[in-house]
């Protein structure tokens, strides 16, 4: 049995609601996604902004309510739960944020972050409590003075180290890492990457890895998925996507990836995409990726492509393959 | 022979832009951030130079140094900056109006911030060509559709009409990219320009950029923190740390000879997804240091596994170790031991 | 043709130990409110104003005490312009205004206090609620502020003073009824915007209850803008309680406030135009140094500023 299972989940969002005005236009962010984790496995998750990937992990994380679909974790169905029921969850399933500026509040110092968390759980009080977010901050290599000190203090690296020693205080056992490397700087990045796999090994965690960063998802996951537009397009393992991608998209989400060799990158051919992602409002009942599709022909417009298994464990949903 | 014929160049001709020991500081409640200590960089006609450093480094506040558009506490506390042989630290502000956008065209990496939320695109774009090259309202307006339609922008026409809140981000830069250009600049300063943007629009504006290059000869300097976005675009690339200069060279020389532990550790600690066996990476250990109080002897010293007592004493010059290849780190020394 | 570099003997390339160096603390450890303070005190402009106040509360506090007569007629001295025995002068009745017009800060600061408290209380916890809570409690809430606020606040005075007759309590109310409407859309506004950062979402992700979000984390985030406004509804609470007194609607004789001495000395202009300058000042010099500070700390409070 996997840890987690998402079967079509969709999230709408709706556009306006007032106490007059009631429209019935929905924000598709994610629009019947399924997807499952195993246990201590890194799913990776790519696509561009607004293809709802950071959608798609908070509403796993249940900071959203599901509009429609199922999320099971380790077998209980956690999709309809109230807030309250939830609580036991929380310290299983965690959350580390894409920006380490606004995801700590200004206002507390770095032990009472970290020791909400204990607080809310009611882990420990006193001196075991200090001594707890002592330990934990020496885990993700802050020192002990740093817990009387507040977030604008710290780079933004270490901001993230302490995202990620609030997540870890409650020892979770499913983390959904939402762009956690994407503000920090390239000599930082490596490091919190590392950390995270430290973490994975050592506590046997399972990660749902969401990025734009193609080579660092690549680096981490064991199996990544691409969505666009609310869906996924493409899912299979991480060396497997890289190989032989299938979906056009992900050939030329691939091929923008910037190489880091002058004479690689003179040689490279890109999968030049036509325009931009179209607005997730009105999504046509057809395949969504046709208007920047080099492949669209007829078909494309008509029938939405079925997300199937093409090889063992490649999944993909193009009409072509 | 080579070198003969560069230095026969060096004398004849004026650079493009020279700085010359730029010292950048601001000064704050808590003291002076020596934001760019020391930075020289030269550039030639029609030459794209990469500089690659991470938050903080003194990049932005180099090239901000060059277009003198320092915040309030910001200030040039010495050096030059020369542009065709004219020293712009010297400008008055009304010279520098002049030369802003005509001669020295920017772009940075929010578009919407840098563009006037109230005024349409056409507008934004006409007035400047109006104000820079005194063409009349007609031809402006058509010189500002032609330079949409050079960054290709679909529809020109209809995008004039439109306010930048209706144009996506890839859009926005296109648009900041041809008000920059709009004047033919000789230089174009790009700040972080793909920075904001999805990867598929960030190799979109990559290659715009790279084709008006090669169209209109103009000199580019490309700010990023993205080593991949340098190395298929600049033909030079200078490192920066902590304010200074660690590397500099041609982009081969960055890319397949680094010589300082730094720039080693910046290629090091990007995964290369062309490998199939999963390798642990190797990052840069610790954090840069704390520009308030910059340590005395190289910043990098502290985060650097190579690390000498000299490194701690005295500031690295920038070592010459090949034709056009420096590199800030004592391990260059002509001096150093085979031991070490 | 390699250019000259400084000698450099080979002792000093053997290895560093760097690890000392690593881990220290560089900076000072400074809270949010000591940088808050810092900034203020740096402001002299703000710092006077804060100084010209706390001399106001003080006086207020202190000469009633020392000279409790403020309503015997004394017709032997009416109407004396300011001399060494009479400061501020005497009114038409003798009165010595130098102690009317501190008594009448007493009535001026309480209304303020009081006004500016039920701002706070009210102001905060509804606009809290409303912001935090979203969609159609929202909508309705805020629907109430905007048919509260159409209500000209005149109206309330008038209607308070009818039920329970003129006097201090009436205004206090007719205030609270009204002052905190303010309040409650500023701090509204702001507990949608901080609604929606990460920090939030980590809180509710640990499993922290509505109340520990409202109260742990939005509150006091919100309380550099809530300060700000608080300050600034001082005058306004304080010009509200003069403009009332000042037309009938307020303080009854013989008590004074500042309003009322001003509505007094009106028909002594020509003879005695002291009686009002003094009142008037009072009112001025007051309701500009909470002004001036209430500017100071939106300096000192906003994080742009940093």
């Amino acid at each position: 049995m996997p840890l987690l299972d998402v079967r079509n989940l969709k999230k709408y969002f709706p556009l306006k609601r007032g106490l007059f005005g009631s429209r019935a236009n929905f924000v598709k962010a994610v629009d019947d996604v399924s997807l499952s984790i195993e246990r201590g496995e890194t799913l990776g998750l790519v696509g561009e902004s607004g293809c709802g990937k950071t959608t798609v992990g908070r509403t796993i994380a249940r900071l959203y309510d599901p509009s429609e679909g199922s999320i099971r974790y380790d077998g209980t169905d956690i999709s309809h739960m109230t807030q309250r029921e939830l609580v036991p969850f929380r310290r299983k399933i965690q959350m580390i944020f894409q920006d380490p500026f606004s995801s700590l509040d200004p206002r507390m110092t770095v032990g009472d972050i970290v020791g909400e968390a204990i607080d809310i759980h009611g882990l420990a009080t006193g001196q075991e409590r200090a001594e707890r977010i002592r330990s934990i901050l020496s885990s993700v290599g802050l020192s002990d003075w740093h817990a009387n000190r507040y977030p604008h203090e710290f780079s933004g690296g270490q901001r993230q180290r302490i995202g990620i020693a609030r997540a870890l205080v409650v020892e979770p056992s499913f983390i959904v890492c939402d762009e956690p490397i994407s503000a920090l700087d390239v000599s930082i990045q490596a490091q919190i990457v590392n950390m995270l796999e430290d973490f994975q090994e050592k506590f046997g965690l399972t990660y749902l890895f969401i990025a734009h960063d193609l080579s660092m998802v690549k680096h981490i996951s064991t199996r990544i998925g691409v969505m666009y537009l609310g869906s996924l397009v493409e899912l299979a393992g991480s060396n497997d996507l890289y190989e032989t991608p299938l979906h056009p998209y992900t050939k030329s989400l691939l091929s923008a990836i910037p190489i880091p060799d002058p004479i690689e990158a003179a040689n490279s051919r890109r999968i030049m995409l036509e325009g931009e992602v179209p607005s997730p409002i009105d999504t046509p009942p057809w395949c969504k990726f046709v208007s920047r599709c080099p492949q669209a022909r007829s078909i494309c417009g008509e029938d939405p492509p079925e997300f199937r298994e093409v090889a063992s464990g490649h999944f993909a949903a193009c009409h072509f393959i | 022979m080579n070198r003969g014929k560069i230095s026969v160049n060096q004398k004849n001709s004026v650079k493009l832009l020279e700085i010359s020991c730029l010292k950048t500081s601001f000064f704050t409640h808590l003291g002076e951030v020596k934001a760019v200590d020391d930075v020289s960089i030269c550039l030639d006609e029609s030459e794209t130079l990469g500089i690659v450093g991470e938050s903080g480094s003194g990049k932005s506040v180099t090239m901000l140094s060059v277009m003198r558009l320092l915040s309030d506490n910001g200030r040039i506390v010495s050096g030059a900056i020369y542009f065709r042989g004219r020293d712009l630290t010297k400008f008055s502000e009304g010279e520098m109006e002049r030369l802003r956008g005509k001669q020295i065209g920017m772009i940075f990496q929010d578009p919407m911030t840098s563009l006037n939320p109230v005024f349409t695109i056409g507008n934004q774009l006409t007035e400047m060509i109006v104000r820079h090259l005194g063409l009349g309202k007609k031809d402006a307006r058509d010189r500002a559709v032609e330079m949409l339609s050079t960054v290709m922008i679909p529809s020109p026409v209809q995008r004039m009409k439109q306010f930048p809140h209706e144009l996506s981000g890839g859009m926005r830069q296109r648009v900041m990219t041809a008000m920059a250009l709009c004047c033919h600049p000789d230089i174009l300063i790009a700040d972080e320009p793909t920075t904001a943007l999805d990867v598929t629009i960030q190799a979109q504006i990559i290659d715009l950029l790279k084709d008006l290059k090669s169209r209109t000869g103009t000199s580019v300097i490309l700010i990023t923190h993205d080593l991949g976005v340098v190395a298929g675009f600049c033909d030079k690339v200078c490192v920066m740390y902590a304010g200074r200069i660690v590397e500099s060279g041609s982009s081969a020389d960055i890319f397949y000879t680094p010589r300082h532990p730094y720039t080693k550790g910046l290629l090091k600690s990007v995964p290369n997804p062309k490998k199939m066996m999963k390798e642990r990476l190797v990052p840069i250990k610790g954090v840069p240091p704390d520009l308030l109080k910059p340590p005395v002897g190289c910043a990098f010293a502290p985060r650097c596994d190579h690390a000498m007592k000299i490194c701690i004493l005295r500031r690295p010059p920038l070592f010459e170790v090949g034709d056009g290849h420096g590199a800030g780190c004592f391990l260059n020394h002509p001096d150093l031991p085979a031991s070490a | 043709m390699s250019p000259e570099y400084k000698k450099v003997g080979p002792e000093l390339f053997q290895r560093a130990d760097m690890t000392e160096a690593a881990d220290r603390e560089t900076r000072p450890n400074v809270t949010y409110w000591q940088d808050v303070r810092r900034r203020l005190f740096e402001n002299k402009t703000a710092l006077t104003a804060l100084f010209a106040i706390v001399v106001i509360v003080l006086c207020a506090i202190v000469i009633p005490m020392v000279k409790p007569d403020y309503y015997s007629n004394h017709f032997e001295v009416s109407n004396q312009w300011p001399n060494a025995s009479y400061w501020f002068g005497t009114d038409n009745l003798g009165r010595d205004i130098f102690t009317r017009i501190w008594f009448g800060a007493r009535y001026s600061l309480i209304i303020a206090f009081a006004a500016s408290f039920i701002n706070l209380v009210i102001g905060t916890l509804y606009g809290g609620i409303s912001g935090y809570a979203g969609g159609l409690l929202d909508s309705v809430m805020m629907r109430i502020v905007d048919i509260i606020y159409s209500v000209p606040m005149t109206l309330y005075v008038i209607l308070f003073m009818v039920f329970l007759g003129p006097g201090l309590h009436s205004i206090i109310f007719a205030l609270s009824v009204s002052y905190w409407l303010p309040m409650a859309r500023i701090v509204r506004g702001e507990i949608l915007q901080l609604k929606q950062q990460e920090f939030i979402m980590a809180s509710r992700a640990l499993g922290a209850s509505d109340s520990r979000i409202l109260f742990r984390h939005l509150m006091p985030n919100c309380l550099g803008q809530i300060i700000v406004t608080m300050t600034l509804s001082i005058p306004s609470a304080i010009f509200t309680e003069a403009f009332l007194s000042f037309i009938g609607l307020g303080i009854p004789v013989p008590r004074a406030s500042w309003g009322t001495l001003a509505s007094e000395s009106i028909s002594y202009m020509r003879i005695a135009p002291y009686q009002l300058i003094f009142p008037a000042s009072a009112i001025c010099l007051t309701m500009l140094a909470f002004n001036v500070l209430g500017d100071g700390l939106r300096d000192a409070l906003d994080p742009k500023m940093r």
